[in-house]
């Protein structure tokens, strides 16, 4: 595939800037449980550390880069190809199999898994990720937030009616409006209620009660605050689980549609110093209170009103890592392998800085102009983008079938520059030079956010894109545009030349003249 | 004769024409025009004063050309391809392969009465199986192809009973 040179380069030099000296590889093989481009990305780092890569695939992905890259690859099956990477007994079996030392899950699939860390564990092998305990606790939302407020760190106020029904609407008074009623069993934004005026809070909960109980069959209500127009902000954090916890910074990825983020850059536009310092340090401090092993997400929701609180934490290595990792020069998978192998961090906050700004562009098959619908088909041609501050984390190569059957996205765009200028100018040119096709990608719709003056301008928040939509998708081609297309498909199909060619000269000529 | 180009929701007549090179006629204008590869895979397009440089790839009757930092989908239809299916009665009455390939399986015989969407044969183009199915309720009339045969593209794969026949 072309345009793999910088991103290579920029993987060699990350690695050698995030692994200390004498500390050699942690582990002679480590088994790669993903897929796509975060497999390739893994096993990367692991082969330059000396280490055996060993991948892991379905049938369906014989062909990919990350299966080619691999020393070793196993084939796994399942009654659908997710299935397959779900299922911990044949991955553990192929672990053990090949001799690998160490598991590491990515993100998704068996990542955030309890009982398929036990099981790597089990087996002898390190499985990449955290305590199983504490991958128990974070995933359970509810013991989670409880958890970080307990240990004073701020969550959103809230009052979930199961606590005590009778005094539930007293509660949500005492939260205060903005105030956001949802169905404690829902989802995907049903049945959820803002209230401004809590002098109509009452008939709200029962509205919200009713459409709880017409949509989810539960009527039981749960209220936090409102932030409105809000940013998602999230901290990179990494611990050896002996007590060292530290930092590197944090990420915004406030740009998202349907609930998933599609843009993410460090530092944040709405943080200043003092702002940045407050919220990098509760994240560590909520870290250090489960003395946590790996590295990790802690993600919160930022309020207009610059203030902050606990969402969710995330015990894996997340999609938007190559961000931190362009402004620290750390490798976070070199880090996670080394704290997985027992080493202590070795190092403090001190030596992790922040050198410029970072972008990061989710490069997914789906047509925006269809409300992201997935596309699918043949990759016929793939140019990506290189130079100076672009780095690719690509899962696909020309040649390639993009399915239905897996998430829809191809790979990550991330660029670096000076400041959050240059990144952007650097982004802007990076998607242009993104050439893909064949399937339908939203590279050009992602150029379009950054060049919005309100992105520019550094005022994202998550309802950016439905906000700014009719703005972003693709604008029909212009007449010019049309005339261009259609000569360069008519020059390119040779039954269009040989059928041109074969007229004869007169008709050649009649056909001018009729057309003067 | 003007050929039929797609691009979106609009169908737009063309025809490629020889003169000193090639010209592209639309809506009277006429564009002398000329295609030259780069080094990189890409393709300079001169198109009267202006040269544009683009990435093109063909599937099929579709070309897809990045240009101007978008991606756009060309679909083109012969004219005498267009002429045709008008003679015989509408674009539903036939399947016609969209590449050329190698049948796999026929699910269809003829007599029987099929739904429009129905499978009526899987074909594998380029290591790709695609489901070739009815355009519109009806009876087939012919299958062309047997599993295993190959076609080239444009061929007829099925023909379905002319409606009311």
């Amino acid at each position: 595939m072309g345009g793999n040179g910088a991103t290579e380069a920029n993987h060699a030099a990350i690695t050698e800037a995030g692994m200390k000296p004498g500390t050699g590889a942690p582990f002679a093989a480590v088994l790669i449980a993903n897929r796509g481009e975060i497999a390739l990305r893994i096993a990367r780092t692991v082969r330059a550390q000396g280490t055996r890569v060993i991948a892991v695939h379905h049938r369906e992905d014989a062909a990919a880069p990350f299966v080619r890259f691999a020393d070793e690859a196993v084939e796994i099956t399942g009654p659908s190809p997710v299935a397959a990477y779900l299922d911990i007994g044949q991955i553990v079996a192929a672990a053990r199999a090949t001799g690998a030392e160490a598991v590491h899950p990515g993100y998704g699939f068996l990542a955030e898994n309890a009982d398929f860390a036990k099981a790597v564990e089990a087996a002898g092998m390190a499985c990449i990720g955290p305590q199983p305990d504490v991958i128990s606790l974070m995933g359970d939302k509810v013991r989670a937030r409880a958890f970080v407020a307990e240990r004073g760190f701020p969550v959103l106020p809230s009052a979930i009616e199961d606590d005590d029904p009778a005094t539930f609407v007293e509660r949500a008074r005492a939260v205060g409006a903005p105030l956001l009623i949802k169905p404690a069993a829902g989802g995907g934004g049903k049945g959820m209620r803002i209230v401004r005026d809590l002098g109509t809070l009452e008939t709200e909960i029962e509205r919200g009660r009713s459409e709880g109980q017409r949509y989810f069959g539960d009527g039981r209500l749960y209220a936090e605050r409102y932030v409105e127009r809000p940013r998602h902000i999230e901290v990179q954090v990494l611990g050896d689980g002996q007590g060292g916890v530290v930092h590197f910074f944090e990420r915004e990825c406030s740009i998202q549609r349907r609930f998933q983020k599609l843009i993410e850059e460090t530092p944040s536009p709405a943080l200043d110093a003092a702002g940045r310092r407050a919220i990098c340090e509760a994240a560590a401090g909520i870290a250090r209170a489960v003395d946590y092993r790996n590295a990790g997400t802690i993600e919160f929701i930022y309020g207009q009103d610059g203030g902050f609180y606990f969402l969710e934490m995330n015990t894996r290595l997340q999609v938007e890592h190559p961000v931190t990792e362009m402004i620290t020069g750390y490798d976070l998978v070199a880090e996670q392998l080394r704290v997985a192998a027992g080493a202590p961090l070795g190092y403090g906050q001190d030596a992790i800085p922040s050198h410029g700004h970072a972008i990061e562009f989710r490069l997914c098959a789906e047509d925006a102009a269809r409300d992201f619908a997935p596309a699918i088909g043949d990759i016929l041609l793939l140019r990506m983008p290189e130079g100076e501050g672009v780095r690719v984390d690509s899962g696909v190569a020309q040649g390639g079938a993009v399915s239905p059957a897996f998430d829809p996205m191809l790979a990550k765009i991330i660029v670096h520059g000076r400041d959050r200028t240059e990144a952007i100018e650097r982004g802007v040119r990076a998607l242009k030079e993104t050439v893909l096709l064949g399937v339908t990608t939203n590279a050009s719709f992602l150029r379009r956010i950054i060049e919005q003056p309100g992105f520019r301008a550094g005022e994202t928040h998550t309802g950016f894109i439905a906000e700014h939509l009719d703005a972003l998708i693709p604008p029909p081609p212009t007449p010019e545009q049309e005339t261009l297309l259609i000569a360069a498909t008519a020059l390119a199909e040779p039954q269009i030349v040989a059928a041109a060619e074969t007229v004869p000269d007169l008709h050649a000529a009649m056909g001018g003249w009729r057309n003067r | 004769m003007m050929d039929v180009f797609a691009i979106g929701e609009n169908a737009i007549e063309a025809a490629l024409v020889r003169r000193e090179g090639f010209a592209l006629l639309r809506g009277g204008a006429e564009l002398p025009v000329r295609l030259e590869p780069a080094d990189d895979g890409a393709f300079m397009l001169h198109a009267g004063g202006r040269t544009v440089r683009l990435f093109l790839a063909r599937c099929g009757a579709e070309t897809f050309i990045h240009m101007d930092g978008e991606t756009f989908a060309v679909g083109w239809e012969d004219a005498l391809t267009r002429l045709a299916r008008a003679a015989s009665g509408g674009h539903a009455d036939v399947a016609i392969a969209p590449m050329p390939g190698t049948v796999i399986s026929v699910g269809v015989e003829p007599g029987q009465a099929v739904a429009r969407g129905a499978a009526l044969m899987v074909i594998e183009s380029m290591k790709l199986q695609t489901t070739i199915s009815a355009g519109r309720d009806g009876v087939v009339q012919a299958v062309h192809f047997a599993a295993d045969q190959t076609f080239d593209r444009g061929a007829v794969l099925v023909t379905l009973e002319a409606e009311g026949a």
